[in-house]
């Protein structure tokens, strides 16, 4: 890791302040920073990396009134052993617990896990080997390369400076966000709250739609007691792996459903037509296994990963079948 | 041949060997964290060290403008290529030709090339490394081996990489001062392009066809998996006037390098003007996997008189264990399913200079197509150069071929509707040669062992399915226990002031040999494990040096044979000393209680439970601390005896073992669960339960991770490895390993101490779990059979 500045940020304000300056990139439990400072993946390595958890009263899970709320620096840990939460959004426990593994999900927080940037692995590669578009530059290289954990509803485009447009293919696959997607979570920021469908976005550098500066304050979920929902992971390994899929539904007592799914494109991806198919009506083992043809519907896979798309067809059947 | 031949070979009853959970010295040490490991060692007023590597999979470095890294404060010197100093260490002895310890061109991306920064910290050698401006000449590479089949592909190396330009001569040679190991035969193809070959045919191959009914023909392929070395590989190294040998400079060497003889090889020097004290090497597996970095510090440290520390990461060591294999087998068979006639034509992956041959060449010689009776047996290897990485233990972990001989036999059973265990019974020749048909002792009971273990019922492919709706698949293995233990041993044991001394170097190579030896000597000395005193000492002789678990009991062997040597030599110390009156000497003589031995011969005596007693009257005892004042030796060399039932090299039937699976395949999402997973295992006689266990369990880990989870891969357009990580490269956690059902033997047949052989890598295999899937679902996968591949196999997408 090379050298660089660190600045404990008393307040928001003067988080906010230093990460304005340019050159600084935010630290919350630090398991998505610290591996991309310690494999130099950026294209300029940050000055300064400007420490949140020193800023109070950003870790805190409590129910008031109608809503959940967890501060954004509360530990994925902390989520999945609340009693509050799993009273209130038991597939945020049931995710939290699942994400990551058991040693890194007592430091990593549940802002840093819903902000991290993607897992491309030519992204990713060492001391910045692929000048790639979500870098900012010219090209994204598993659109020809090796693509197999990569959208299959297609790329992303996106400015990489002003006017000049590029695409990236490498997908959000955070354990929370489609569960806060789901759960119709709003995201509060230093300067505003964002329903959680639309706080993920592509840029060069990011995420999500967060501008330079803003910083993730504090979860909001309504809580509803009518409300049931499912989560299901897909993983090769049992720990450590991010998802290749991920899938949270959640369906309220008019059986009107709420359908996303991580892991197949740039950003958490709402199964609209089979939400729409669905909505009103009970669950059938058939209407179940068109609801999974219609998740799928519009996707276009690589050859590698053609296999997402097999995955989301059963995933959502069987989770439908499961409630 | 079971241990007929030396002390208490045939030994019934056994106190301390075999016991479980004995913990050794080095145990407390790893356990607590106190080992050292290269990466551990720090001392005063050290420098760094770090290597320019390649961002290209082949490239040349043309020009290093280093001005800038040297304006850097603390950038102590940027080393070149083509410097004087990398001429000045000799040929590893062990691994690939190696023209110069650092050369200006780059076969694989990420290898050391071109410079050294040598600097103040580490994090300065790396801004050094940053501000080096190279011009890099990309050079054309090979990642897939069937692009460099093609004779028109050019060649990606130099002729300074050709094994020998004359006639291939086997065995150690000697080109341009450089010892190479050539494993191709005489009349072995030259070599076309990027292409080698090296063929081997036994028997009548003409003869075998024509005593077939059928012909069987599959592929088994076998992709590269990537080592998984626990420790960051490191050395650090100092050069230093010793007050004990003249006026010649000596080294003091640490980490992760090569044992202590080969380093004083390579730097010319006499081994005791060698130092290397730590017992954990943790960044290297025996003495393969070093890396140039692990080696050069000595040269360094020479040229800056201050010791020098390198520490690769371990992306930047993230090598080859395996090379990808690509195998086409064709069986003569009967109607019967008695093999006639085996073709093996395997396409291998030389990977990048330097690596290993063991996995391309040597493993014709010894693999389990030699278990059948069948005797006409061809083996045409196709050797590609690649760029695709370094490969510094292929071959040692997996045997590729013993795996292709089972596939056969499960597909084969899949043709005939027999049970494979049946075929495998058919086709398995007799102790003595391939001619002889009596049945295999170890064979037999690990077989039955195991359908009892396993509840063994064989179904035909696709056809059966569990209730969750799943399909069902069981696959078994056998193997023979391989036999490495072809070396010289030498043990030394000292009783002095009433305790035995067992001077060793330690796991220095990597095996932990210390406590099965330890144990030996307790049970000849009737002491207990704690009782021996391990000495552990880099001066000493005896170190942890084998081949192999068959090696430690091969060298435990010997140990045993030292231990009875002192216990003769101790009982007749006792016996002597018990007739003595007096004590003392000159003007100090006393009277001296009278022993309880007095008056009873050494053959009359015997030693147990901390004992010296008299055979006709244990009652008459003194302890073994008191048996004698004289301080005595024994020492013992040789090798272990020749095995019973052996054919060849690394051919032997007198010890084997069984493993078995059984799989659920859920074929809407691609994914494999290990239902079952069991092993029989005969290794003659167990020495240390404890390491048996962990070495079934570690074969156990490697099989799981190679056939479902792990691939090595490489960018197609650029050849970067694009997972060399630990989370993009799936090795398997500890919740993705099954539960492994043990049944352990011991016929005693093994040809070391108690007819112990040990059972080495042989348990590891690359397609057991793939034979499962295959009699699951009825379709082939190769490896690794993640969801994505089950998934297109299927038709599914």
């Amino acid at each position: 890791m090379r050298a660089f500045n660190h600045i404990n940020a008393a307040t928001l304000d003067g988080a906010s302040d230093a990460l304005k300056r340019g050159g600084a990139v935010a630290l919350a439990g630090g398991g998505d920073l610290l591996g991309a400072l310690k494999d130099d993946i950026f294209p300029t390595y940050p000055k300064t990396v400007v420490n949140l958890k020193s800023i109070p009263e950003l870790e805190y899970i409590t129910a008031e009134g109608d809503t959940l709320k967890i501060g954004a620096l509360t530990t994925l840990a902390d989520i999945a052993r609340s009693s509050v939460v799993t009273e209130n959004a038991d597939i945020l426990a049931l995710a939290a617990g699942r994400a990551s593994s058991p040693s890194l999900r007592e430091t990593t927080t549940i802002g840093g896990n819903l902000c991290q940037l993607p897992r491309c692995w030519y992204f990713r590669k060492l001391n910045n080997r692929f000048d790639c578009a979500r870098k900012g530059g010219d090209r994204c290289f598993a659109v020809t390369g090796d693509n197999r954990y990569h959208s299959v509803f297609g790329g992303a485009v996106f400015e990489t400076a002003p006017g000049v447009k590029r695409t990236c293919v490498a997908v959000n696959q955070g354990d929370l966000a489609p569960v806060l997607t789901v759960l119709g979570a709003k995201l509060k920021t230093t300067e505003r709250v964002i329903d959680a469908g639309d706080f993920f976005g592509v840029g060069v550098l990011t995420a999500t739609v967060l501008n330079c500066g803003e910083i993730l304050t504090e979860i909001q979920i309504p809580i509803n007691g009518a409300r049931k929902s499912r989560y299901k992971r897909f993983a090769f390994r049992k720990s450590i792996d991010f998802p290749v899929i991920n899938l949270a539904i959640s369906v309220d007592g008019e059986n009107n459903y709420r359908i996303c799914l991580g892991g197949v494109a740039p950003v958490p991806y709402i199964a609209a037509q089979a939400e729409t198919l669905l909505a009103g009506r009970a669950i059938t083992e058939e209407l179940a296994e068109k609801a999974g043809l219609a998740a799928a519907e519009g996707a276009k896979p690589y050859e590698a990963n053609s296999y997402k798309v097999q995955l989301i067809k059963t995933l959502v059947k069987r989770e439908l079948l499961a409630f | 041949m079971p241990d007929y031949t030396g002390a208490n070979g045939l030994r019934e009853n056994f106190r301390v060997v075999g016991k479980p959970n004995i913990p050794g010295l080095t145990s407390y040490a790893m356990a607590t964290g106190v080992a050292k490991f290269g990466a551990d060692f720090v001392v005063p007023d050290m420098l760094f060290a770090k290597m320019l590597r390649s961002p290209y999979a082949h490239a040349r470095v043309l020009s290093i403008d280093a001005s800038d890294a040297l304006a850097i404060p603390g950038v102590v010197d940027v080393v070149l290529w083509d410097d004087p100093i990398f001429k000045e260490i000799g040929q590893n002895p062990i691994g690939g030709k190696r023209p110069t310890y650092l050369m200006n061109e780059a076969h694989y991306e990420g290898v050391e090339v071109g410079a050294v920064v040598v600097a103040e910290s580490e994090h300065l050698c790396e801004e050094g490394l940053r501000a080096l401006k190279v011009e890099w000449e990309q050079l054309p590479f090979i990642i897939d081996l069937k692009q460099g089949l093609d004779p028109e592909f050019p060649k990606i190396r130099g002729p300074e990489w050709d094994e020998s330009e004359g006639d291939y001569m086997p065995g150690l040679t000697t080109v341009d001062g450089l010892t190479i190991l050539n494993l191709h035969y005489p009349d072995d193809p030259r070599k076309v392009g990027n292409v080698s070959w090296t063929n081997k045919i036994d028997g009548d191959m003409d003869a075998g066809w024509a005593a077939a009914d059928f012909i069987l023909e599959y592929d088994v392929n076998l992709h590269a998996v990537v080592s998984l070395l626990p420790n960051p590989p490191a050395s650090v190294a100092w050069w230093f006037d010793s007050m004990y040998n003249g006026p010649e400079k000596n080294l003091h060497i640490e980490g992760a390098v090569q044992r202590r003889g080969a380093i004083a090889t390579m730097y010319g020097l006499p081994d005791e003007n060698v130092v290397q004290e730590g017992l954990f090497q943790g960044g290297k597996y025996c003495d393969w996997g070093l890396r140039m970095s692990q080696e050069i510090t000595p040269l360094l440290s020479r040229r800056f008189d201050r010791p020098v520390r390198c520490c690769n990461t371990r992306e930047e060591t993230f090598d080859m264990c395996v090379n990808e294999r690509l195998l086409h087998l064709k069986l003569g068979v009967t109607k019967d399913g008695l093999i006639t006639a085996v073709e093996d034509n395997s396409i291998a992956d030389h990977g990048a200079p330097a690596s290993s041959e063991m996995g391309t060449i040597y493993d014709r010689d010894y693999d389990s197509y030699y278990t059948l009776k069948c005797e006409n047996i061809s083996q045409k290897y196709t050797i590609v150069d690649s760029n695709r990485g370094f490969m510094h233990t292929c071959g040692q972990f997996v045997p590729y071929n013993w795996d292709a001989l089972t596939v056969g036999l499960a597909i084969l059973g899949e043709k005939l509707g027999k049970d494979p265990v049946e075929l495998a019974k058919l086709n398995l020749h007799g102790p003595d040669s391939q001619k002889d048909t009596r049945p295999v002792p170890s064979f037999e009971a690990c077989l039955e062992e195991g359908k009892k273990l396993m509840d063994w019922e064989w179904h035909p492919a696709g056809t059966k399915r569990l209730a969750d709706g799943r399909l069902h698949g069981t696959a078994f293995r056998y193997q023979m226990c391989p036999r490495h233990a072809m070396l010289s041993y030498f043990c030394k044991l000292e009783y002095r002031d009433g305790v035995v001394h067992f001077p060793t170097q330690g796991p220095i190579a990597g095996w932990f040999g210390t406590e099965c030896f330890t144990m030996i000597i307790a049970e000849e000395l009737g002491l207990e494990f704690d009782d021996i005193s391990v000495d552990y000492d880099y001066r000493a002789k005896h170190t942890d040096e084998a081949g192999g678990s068959d090696g430690v009991t091969g060298q435990g062997w010997i140990v045993k044979e030292c231990a009875n040597l002192l216990k003769a030599r101790i009982l007749e110390s006792a016996a002597k000393e018990a007739q003595k009156t007096t004590t003392g000497f000159g003007p100090f003589v006393m009277p001296k209680m009278p022993s309880p031995l007095m008056g009873y011969a050494a053959e009359d005596l015997e030693m147990m439970d901390g004992k010296v007693f008299v055979k006709s009257d244990p009652s008459k005892f003194v302890p073994f601390a008191q048996a004698t004042s004289e301080t005595i030796t024994a020492d013992y060399g040789g090798g272990s005896p020749k095995s019973a039932w052996t054919t060849g090299f690394g051919r032997v039937l007198d010890t084997m073992n069984t493993s078995w699976c059984e799989v659920a395949v859920d074929d809407e999402t691609g994914e494999i669960e290990i239902l079952k997973y069991g092993i029989v295992a005969d290794p003659g006689k167990v020495i240390r339960r404890t390491s048996l266990e962990s070495q079934i369990d570690q074969a156990v880990f490697f099989s799981m991770g190679c056939q479902l989870l792990e691939e090595y891969v490489l960018d197609p357009e650029t050849g970067v490895r694009l997972n060399a990580n630990m989370i993009d490269y799936r090795k398997p956690t500890t919740l993705d390993v099954p539960i492994v059902g043990k049944e352990i033997l011991e016929l005693r047949s093994g040809n070391a101490a108690y007819g112990a052989s040990g059972i080495s890598h042989s348990l590891a295999n690359s397609h057991l779990l793939i034979t499962a899937i295959y009699n699951a679902t009825g379709i082939w996968i190769d490896p690794p059979a993640t969801p994505d591949r089950v998934l297109k196999a299927l038709g599914k997408c």
